[in-house]
């Protein structure tokens, strides 16, 4: 007995000389490969005339002198996530911020672990922190409350212009026109398959998945739906719910289930493949959100909406370098170049499709057209003329702001998230349990 | 006789049961384990992010300790999971499977936080003229007293059934997680925001509670001076007091001693006129009090209350437990251990800016474990080379 268990020691240690080992000639050997291969490969790319400049001389004025934090839900995996960890990097390397002075951190839950990452940046030296999910926003606003040094920034909430936190801040975009847009192309090839006879005026229906039934999606498919109907004024559409923000067999059920009622064109307000992926199988055309789908559906994705989160991330962190103040909510446009519409399928999209956006463009970056002009739309056969919004966050959801004036619904106006949730004519709600 | 007990695997190696080690010889092999999983953790780890060893053992204590606020926090979380291990300890002695821990805590969490909740709606606490001490003083018993008779009522609940009807008790614990899990789910999209619930992906969390009042709330902890952290001094020093007391109460009480003799054997507890039934049940309801305190201590350090404030602690103590071999001491270490691994791990920022995640310290700490509850293995048993295949060599 005694004699294994020697044996059985010097085969630990063995291992563990072995382990050392290899340790230290991996060390070598890959640090040099990684750093010849990737380094010079991405950061010229990126950065070409700061990182010469920068390096040799420390406090040079190319790069800017702070640490900044991203937090964010989950991580690459997410469509939703991916979106803004892309933008957290090319802003860091546009603003020739160093590595080591920026961190992400992903898969942080929205909970106290929130606020905890949050305070742990701050205590690292970061001077603006950037968190990416609803969620997280109690939990950011904890924080700021103890950091009153350092700026906190959250996307998609809606309580700053409330707190009245100097260093508490919201931003959003106005997605909402990216979606019109996107609704131009959607009814520009509805006009060209009714053109060619391959669908008759009665069976202009569209489909819709959306995740819950909140104003962020209830804003998104009727500016989505205006925007067809700018197009073909007849055109109906139908709206099925998941109930989950990442749910691929459910999105792509509800895809399905809208293709099988009749529905001759598919968009979507989820983060999965889902939807797509369901219409390339049905050959049904697709209009995507967060990203360009065209991989699952080369014959059928039209065209996608975004939100581009790096304006926003550079305008604030240079804002904070400077000391300047961060108003209490951003909205990005399409002039900021926050709201993109990318990607555009010419093989799946109508003729002169790009023009129709393009003439749109710039009627909204003019201000001659409104996305939810009242002239467009009724409610219960009439025209609004005057509606309160809940615009306040408060747990009874009390509508609390005038936002109908000068014949249009101010969206994203009163605060950066998007408060629009009237249900118009035209829309069919297929279930409401979400 | 031998050859019966003993089983064989390939090359000839077979495993047999140790007739008794000495200590020096336990500890030897434990030792080795936890030296074994570290350099496994850290080969891992280096491989995965090709950082520098010596970077990477920085910037871990950088993330436990590299601010007063961290080091506070840090301290905290280990006194945290050292004391929901110290609450199972006494039922895991007396060999009862208290798997339900992470209910038993969750649910005097939810019991303290319900007592903020309404003390913050009830208008004398209201009042400005009132001090914020006097209110203290009336909401913090209240919530002491809660959290351990919720606590203790999960924790009576299968210890009962066991006694009566002989249940399985680590089915029963599990299944009381989830009953707790669900109760409090239910609870924060009943009372607070039931729309809002829906739209948080995971849907557990509330903000602050009563975070109006003052700079933290009534029934939290408060801060001394300014320094952030330092809200943590009541829960280091409570538990601090119960490891001592565990301690004291294993080792020299009478209760201590059934305890180890129904842990050892049932029968031979009756036959020395214990009680068995009334030590299980009296026991359970101990673990369940102590898991019960330990709730009303996270919710007054943190203010808030959610589904996942135990974030398995529950389940990993009862692995701190068995691994200090109930000994209150080796627990401030092993859970000393596991923390620092956990925080330490997420400070880690690879080379493109995204730092590693909750995924990756849960990886290092199942390492940890997997090694260290491994080694008892070695411990029962031993490997012996047959002589018999050898010679037909």
């Amino acid at each position: 007995m005694k004699r294994f268990f020697a044996i059985v020691l010097c085969l630990l240690m063995v291992t563990a000389l072995f382990a050392c080992k290899t340790q230290e000639t991996e060390q070598p050997a890959e640090q040099p490969v990684e750093q010849s291969a990737e380094q010079p490969a991405e950061q010229p790319a990126e950065q070409p005339a700061e990182q010469p400049a920068d390096q040799p001389a420390e406090p040079a004025a190319e790069g800017l002198d702070i640490k900044v934090g991203f937090i964010c839900l989950h991580d690459e995996n997410s469509t939703y996530d991916l979106n803004f960890i892309n933008a957290a990097k090319a802003a860091c390397a546009t603003l020739g911020i160093p590595e080591g002075n920026y961190i992400i951190k992903t898969n942080i839950p929205e909970g106290k672990e929130c606020y905890e990452t949050a305070a742990d940046m701050a205590d690292s030296g970061c001077k603006i922190i950037f968190a990416d999910s609803f969620g997280h926003e109690d939990f950011m606003i904890q924080a700021a409350k103890e950091f009153p040094d350092v700026q906190f920034c959250h996307s998609t909430g809606t309580k700053a212009h409330t707190e009245n936190l100097p260093n508490y801040h919201n931003a959003f975009a106005a997605i909402y026109e990216g979606r019109y847009l996107a609704g131009i192309a959607a009814g520009m090839k509805l006009k060209e398959m009714l053109d060619e006879g391959k669908i008759t005026e009665d069976q202009l229906k569209i489909g819709y998945v959306g995740a819950f039934t909140y104003a962020e999606v209830v804003s998104g498919y009727t500016s989505f739906f205006l925007g067809v109907k700018s197009i073909v004024p007849t055109v109906t559409m139908e709206v099925t719910f998941t109930g989950s923000w990442y749910d691929e067999t459910a999105e792509k059920e509800g895809a399905v289930k809208l293709i099988n009622n009749g529905c001759v064109l598919i968009s979507q307000h989820a983060d999965s493949m889902g939807a797509p992926s369901a219409c390339e199988s049905a050959g049904v055309p697709n209009v995507s959100y967060n990203g360009s789908t065209i991989s699952v559906g080369p014959n059928t994705y039209i065209v996608s909406s975004r939100i581009n989160w790096e304006p926003y991330y550079e305008y604030a962190i240079k804002a904070a370098a400077a000391g300047e103040a961060i108003p209490a909510d951003w909205t990005g446009t399409i002039e900021t170049g926050s709201v993109q519409l990318f990607e555009l399928n010419d093989a799946v999209a109508a003729k002169d499709t790009q023009a129709a956006i393009d003439a749109a463009m710039a009627a909204l970056k003019a201000g001659t057209l409104h996305v939810f002009d009242t002239s467009t739309f009724t409610k219960d056969g009439a025209t609004l003329t005057s509606y309160l919004a809940d615009v306040d966050t408060d747990p009874a959801f009390t509508p609390d702001t005038e936002v109908i004036s000068d014949g249009y619904f101010h969206e994203s106006e009163f605060r950066s998230a998007p408060y629009f949730d009237i249900q118009i004519d035209g829309i069919t709600l297929l279930n409401m349990a979400f | 006789m031998k050859s019966k007990s003993r089983f064989i695997l390939p090359f000839g190696i077979h495993i047999a049961k140790r007739d008794g080690i000495p200590s020096w010889k336990r500890w030897l092999i434990r030792a080795a384990a936890i030296l074994i999983a570290l350099l496994l953790c850290a080969i891992i780890t280096i491989v995965i992010t090709k950082l520098n060893p010596a970077d990477v053992l920085k910037s871990m204590i950088n993330g436990t300790f590299g601010s007063a606020r961290k080091a506070w926090k840090t301290v905290y979380y280990v006194v945290i999971l050292l004391g929901i291990s110290l609450a199972v300890t006494p039922a895991f002695k007396m060999r009862f499977w208290n798997i339900g821990a992470e209910g038993q805590v969750l649910i005097g969490a939810f019991a303290a936080a319900a007592c903020m909740f309404y003390a913050g709606r009830m208008p004398f606490f209201n009042d400005p003229g009132v001090s914020m001490q006097v209110k203290n003083l009336i909401v913090i018993p209240c919530m002491v007293i809660a959290a351990i008779a919720a606590g203790a009522l999960w924790g009576f609940l299968p210890a009962f059934f066991k006694s009566r009807w002989n249940t399985n008790e680590t089915l029963f614990t599990l299944m009381m997680n989830y009953v707790a899990i669900q109760l409090v789910k239910f609870m924060i999209a009943y009372r607070e925001f039931p729309k809002l619930y829906q739209w948080s992906s995971n849907g557990t969390s509330v903000g602050t509670i009563n975070a109006g009042f003052q700079s933290v709330g009534i029934g939290t902890f408060q801060k001394i001076g300014e320094q952030s952290g330092t809200q943590y001094v009541y829960p280091i020093v409570c538990i601090g007091l119960l490891t001592l007391l565990i301690f004291l109460y294993l080792k020299y009480s009478k209760h201590g001693y059934e305890i180890a003799v129904v842990g050892e054997s049932e029968r031979t507890a009756s036959y020395a006129g214990i009680k068995v039934n009334r030590v299980i049940v009296r026991t359970m309801i101990l673990s369940g009090a102590l898991c019960g305190l330990v709730g009303f201590l996270i919710v007054a350090a943190e203010g808030t209350v959610s589904s996942d404030v135990v974030d398995g602690r529950g389940y990993t103590a009862v692995m701190v437990s068995w691994m200090s071999q109930f000994n209150p001491f080796g627990m401030i270490f092993s859970s000393l251990l596991l923390v620092f691994m956990q925080f330490g791990a997420k400070e880690v920022v690879m080379p493109d800016g995204v730092s590693l995640d909750k995924n990756f310290a849960n990886m290092l700490m199942a390492i940890i474990l997997f090694f260290i509850i491994g080694c008892e293995f070695f411990i029962t048993y031993k490997l012996q080379v047959s002589r018999h295949k050898k010679r037909e060599e």
